[in-house]
């Protein structure tokens, strides 16, 4: 037999207000767990290997470190004056005609546009800014490949000494060769020391394939992505990324600046795919009626 | 077990945010405004799979009608940190339910926690954070 249970409305608000800020406040745990914090006797980490990226890295400060749900890691898209991004005009154009799930501009799940939900290719560099986990370095002498977790997607960065590809229009020119743009980029790295390797990235694809970030912040294919990959020690890597991109953001800026930290080498990594069969379910069985939507109008 | 609806209403949701860390799927704010809703129901379909886990569940209402809502947690990968699992809810279990329903009032939601018949809760509100080793492990993998 159904039951219902009311109470009344100022006294409840005042108890579940209370209550909200108990159970749903992250420091909850730590703060009535009453066991003091046990010294730290771990290991300490070691001194950095040399000129060596390779192992299965994950952010430090867990696994929410990388997700960047509100937008790229160093500049989230929360509305805060200094977080505001120096658009060109067409950039901000750009941004406009973005209908993202994600920021201060989110809509509701059935009225996105974002190319994602196709189970389109991130595209780099958003890929760099879109639920970075266990990440996989692997590198010989020649190249370093990245094999993200999200889609199980990989990149190349060549370390073998050739030049940074010049963009052209529809691609780039590699060795006097001309090459069509990629999804993820033409990629050299250099190492400046023996613990730090910079790399360049160019030739992605345009503005109307590929997205900065789950906010709608918009990139084109004339960006220049730089990133520095530093070695602090044996456990540690510091992944910072800049992007000049003068056709949307009128100087350069840090989009991200994340530790990670070696994972466990025998750590079996969760599969994170897009599926457009996956997908269509969801938005059948959830997504357009949490918008109000009705699956035969859409 | 009988299907009862009870219903706990919360008009003051400001402070009632999911801590699992996003998916970065989609926000909020779909919910924002929602009600908060503890469900009595048998469970129709647990689906695993991404962009977010969807929970089908009926839901025999005060006058006798039986409704199926549909919730949604984060994807698998963020639930394993959570502690959930793919076979922690199979058609046919008896479960109470606690979701952040959709702000149009449409029987969608956002699950915070799921009370199992055997005594469980599945938390969809904490995550492990910080914790090591938050994916599987290969069993008998060695240690080193």
């Amino acid at each position: 037999m159904a039951k219902r249970i009311l109470f009344p409305p100022t006294a409840m608000m005042v108890v579940i207000a209370a209550l909200s800020v108990l159970v749903f406040s992250p420091g909850t745990h730590a703060q009535s767990g009453q066991q003091p914090a046990a010294a730290d006797d771990s290991p300490k980490p070691g001194p950095a290997p040399r000129r060596d990226l390779s192992g299965m890295w994950t952010p430090a400060s867990g696994p929410g470190g990388g997700i960047q749900a509100f937008g790229v890691q160093a500049m989230p898209n929360d509305g805060k004056p200094e977080h505001a991004l120096p658009y060109t005009p067409y950039g901000l154009e750009l941004y406009q005609s973005h209908r993202p799930l994600e920021g201060v501009d989110a809509v509701l799940p059935a009225f996105h546009n974002d190319p994602r939900n196709k189970c389109e290719p991130l595209g780099f560099p958003r890929v760099n800014h879109y639920n970075v986990r266990m990440t996989q370095f692997f590198q010989n002498p020649y190249k370093l490949v990245i094999l993200y977790q999200y889609d199980n997607r990989s990149r190349s960065i060549w370390v073998d000494g050739r030049e940074l590809p010049e963009m052209v229009d529809g691609g780039v020119l590699a060795g006097g060769t001309y090459k069509a743009s990629k999804w993820y980029g033409y990629s050299v790295g250099e190492w400046i020391d023996d613990y730090t390797l910079v790399v360049r990235t160019v030739g992605m694809m345009p503005e109307d394939r590929v997205w900065l970030d789950s906010t709608g912040r918009p990139i084109s294919d004339a960006v220049t992505v730089e990133e520095v990959f530093r070695r602090v020690d044996s456990d540690h890597m510091e992944w910072t990324e800049t992007i000049d991109d003068p056709k949307v953001y009128t100087e350069p800026w840090m989009t991200m600046k994340i530790l990670f930290k070696l994972a466990d080498p025998h750590t079996d990594i969760v599969e994170m795919y897009c599926s457009p069969v996956e997908m269509q379910y969801y938005y059948d069985s959830f997504g357009n009626a949490a918008s109000g939507v009705e699956n035969d109008s859409k | 077990m009988k299907s009862k609806t009870v219903i706990l209403v919360s008009l003051s949701l400001g402070a009632l945010i999911v801590t699992v860390p996003a998916s970065a799927h989609h926000s909020v704010a779909a919910f924002a405004n929602g009600k908060t809703l503890t469900l009595n129901g048998t469970v129709t379909e647990w689906y695993w799979a991404n962009p977010h886990c969807l929970l089908k569940f009926d839901v025999q209402t005060d006058s006798g009608v039986v409704v199926q809502w549909v919730a949604e947690t984060q994807a698998p990968a963020n639930m394993i940190d959570a502690g959930w699992r793919k076979n922690d809810l199979k058609p046919g279990d008896e479960i109470t339910v606690t979701v952040r329903q959709a702000n149009n009032g449409n029987l969608v939601g956002r699950i915070l926690r799921v009370e199992l018949a055997d005594g469980r809760t599945l938390d969809a509100t904490q995550d492990r954070t910080g914790a090591t080793g938050n994916e599987y492990h290969l069993s008998g993998a060695p240690t080193d």
